[in-house]
């Protein structure tokens, strides 16, 4: 059994109302300050984020006032992981977010096979499964993608420090 | 050029050896996409736009199309086999196809699956050929004013028929609308919301949000959903794949019916195929001889939807083709892949760029006779996808997004977008907010502001500009007319509701 916290759904969406109500108030406020007006003949720059950040304050209000429990089908409650599978979870975006941050620096062949190892790992619930062959996998699919991405179709990856060792 | 001529122009075009290349690819990749769970053709196109871009125009944009009429063939196959959707538009078919499957009918089922997307989308591109390029003789008229009344009165109308509540669908449209804010904005070349990062003055890119929102954040979810991953598909044999003559010829009304159902659903803004398939699952309900049988397992629960969606599927490319304005996110992806490649859609594209026009219309039949010969044949192959590891291809995918977000502007900032937008639409999906008016929220509020500042200028500041021409008054008639339906058919549905909670107390 998957372990899952329950929460509640309208509180939640109140909570992200409010949150989209406090970027409203700012981006109208730095709309407002940085950008300009203009007249009606010549409408600014400003004229449009003001009426948009007004129209996500009206919808954020519509939100926390909207009304829960009418339908029979309406969910009343929404699941997040906990324990072991928010950590995991956890993990596999840290490692996402590493991958990406040390790609100008290692390359994406190198920084794509060390994310497909970590990530494989990671999710592969079978303790005993070989770390050799998530290794080889990891290899095999990151010089794939080098090969048919980069090579063949000449997409423009980041080659870092070790292109000239590599290739 | 007439509609003929130009469909024969067209197939000249697509039946390249390249464009030909194109549409298989496209549609085998779809395919896949659409089978795979937690992919749908959204992820699909948008992770593979980048790669279009090394490609000629009238190829990437045949690629594009496959993938997408792939994906909605393929993720009916889930639907079927495993109760799983592949994609939303596919909830319906999983009802009675799953109970098909369960009295051992999957074989047949997916048979009529297959053959009915292939009426439903080749029935619905003679629409589109027809209706295309009328609609783009009478869109030469239009100016700032009738622009905005479009672009706006569509976006409304999709907050309001998105599916959920209106604050569902109206709070992510403008949070999209604000992004698309960010970046040089089109009349003054003005840079707003940049706070002196040089990443944000060109914008932010539609790719990473689409990827992010639809592709990365659904794999969140399949990360934490183990009870699915835990599922493993029956075997089809290839002598189970014919229906009997009854199943044949109660299928062939629900086609029909389903067709144009989807046909009218996609000409509307708004996520067209799910609820063209919804329409049609309840008209079947409604009209056919068998709707006892339905959600028991009924071959026209089946065939009626999966018709309506591929149909609906095929005539959202109207509105981009004819009027360059893209109302879902798939079509704002294949307008953004023809920007980059130099190429502005609207109503000149016919007569400036033909061969991308009618290639792609044709592509579409040619397209849809391969995924026909790709689905039934290979049903073998696409059930085996579905026992890839969860631990194999979510990690595969992900380096996939981040390769195939990477490469549209060189930018590592994009990837940082794209884990934001995939965050953000994990929480959204939990918390039952719309995704689709988000993205297209950031694809036409530019197009919005910039028609309703350019409308002013015109008029000198006169308002009354957006309602002076006959065709802006009747844009925005159809948009009220939309939104009144809309209103009377909730109040009748919560009546129903009402009326069948008193009953059973």
């Amino acid at each position: 059994m998957t372990p899952a916290r329950n929460f509640p759904l309208p509180a939640a969406r109140r909570y992200a109302a409010l949150l989209a109500l406090l970027l409203a108030a700012f981006y109208v406020t730095n709309a407002w300050q940085t950008l300009s007006v203009g007249r009606w003949h010549k409408p600014g720059a400003a004229i449009f984020p003001i009426a948009v950040g007004a129209l996500l304050a009206i919808s954020a209000l519509a939100v926390m006032f909207e009304r829960h429990g009418g339908g029979k089908s309406e969910p009343v409650s929404f699941t997040l992981p906990a324990g072991a599978d928010l950590r995991r979870l956890l993990l596999l975006l840290t490692a996402f977010a590493l991958y990406f941050l040390v790609m100008p620096v290692i390359g994406n062949m190198v920084a794509s096979a060390l994310f497909l190892f970590v990530s494989m790992w990671l999710l592969s619930d079978d303790p005993t499964r070989s770390l050799l062959r998530l290794a080889a996998y990891a290899i095999a699919i990151a010089l794939s993608f080098e090969w048919f991405f980069v090579r063949l179709l000449k997409v423009q990856m980041p080659g870092g420090v070790l292109r000239q060792w590599l290739f | 050029m007439n509609s003929l001529q130009g469909l024969l122009y067209g197939l000249s075009v697509a039946a390249t050896p390249a464009n030909l290349l194109a549409a298989f690819v496209g549609a085998f990749a779809g395919t896949a996409i659409g089978v795979l769970p937690g992919l749908g053709p959204v992820a699909g196109v948008a992770l593979i736009l980048p790669l279009t871009f090394s490609l000629d125009p009238t190829a990437g944009l045949i690629m594009m199309a496959g993938i997408f009429y792939g994906s909605m063939y393929g993720g009916s196959t889930t639907a079927i086999l495993l109760n799983i959707p592949g994609e939303s538009a596919s909830v319906v078919t999983a009802i009675d196809g799953y109970q098909l499957a369960q009295k051992g009918r999957a074989g047949a089922t997916l048979t009529i699956v297959a053959v009915g997307s292939f009426v439903g989308g080749t029935l619905a591109v003679i629409g589109v050929m027809m209706f295309s390029s009328y609609l783009a003789q009478v869109a030469i008229l239009f100016g700032p004013a009738e622009f905005f009344a479009l672009t706006a009165g569509g976006l409304v109308v999709m907050s309001r028929i998105s599916g959920g509540t209106l604050a569902s669908a109206l709070l992510p449209m403008t949070i999209g609308l604000m992004l698309g804010t960010i970046g040089q904005e089109a009349v003054t070349g003005e840079t707003r919301f940049t706070f002196g990062m040089p990443d944000l003055a060109e914008g932010v890119s539609l790719v990473p949000v689409v990827v992010g929102l639809y592709g990365f954040a659904e794999l969140m979810l399949l990360v934490e959903d183990r009870a699915h991953a835990a599922n493993k598909p029956q075997s089809v044999r290839m002598r189970e794949l014919l229906p009997t003559r009854t199943e044949w010829k109660r299928a062939v009304p629900s086609w029909l019916r389903g067709t144009f159902l989807g046909f009218l659903f996609g000409l509307v803004p708004g996520p067209a195929a799910t609820l063209a398939s919804f329409a049609s699952y309840r008209l079947e309900k409604a009209t056919s001889k068998y709707a006892s049988e339905i959600g028991s397992g009924a071959i026209e629960g089946v065939a009626g939807p999966e018709a309506a969606n591929n149909s609906a599927a095929t005539a959202s490319l109207v509105p981009l083709l004819a009027l360059g304005i893209p109302f879902t996110p798939i079509a704002a992806l294949m307008i953004s892949a023809m920007l980059v490649q130099g190429i502005q859609p609207g109503p000149l594209l016919i007569t400036q760029h033909p061969e991308i026009f009618w290639g792609l219309i044709a592509s579409a039949y040619i397209g849809n006779v391969m995924l026909l010969l790709l689905n039934i044949p290979m049903v073998g192959v696409w059930v085996s996808l579905l026992r890839i590891p969860h631990y194999l291809f979510i990690p595969l995918l992900l380096v996939l997004s981040v390769i195939g977000t990477y490469s549209v502007r060189n930018s590592i900032f994009d990837v940082w977008v794209l884990l934001g937008a995939g965050v953000l639409g994990y929480f959204f999906n939990k918390m039952k907010f719309q995704l689709a008016p988000l993205v297209v929220g950031l694809i036409l509020g530019p197009n919005i502001e910039k028609h309703f500042r350019e409308a002013l200028f015109l008029s000198q500041g006169d308002p009354w500009i957006y309602v002076e021409s006959p065709i802006a008054v009747a844009v925005w008639l159809i948009v009220a007319a939309i939104l009144v339906a809309g209103f009377i058919a909730r109040r009748r549905a919560a009546f129903a509701e009402a009326m069948a909670q008193d009953s059973s107390l």
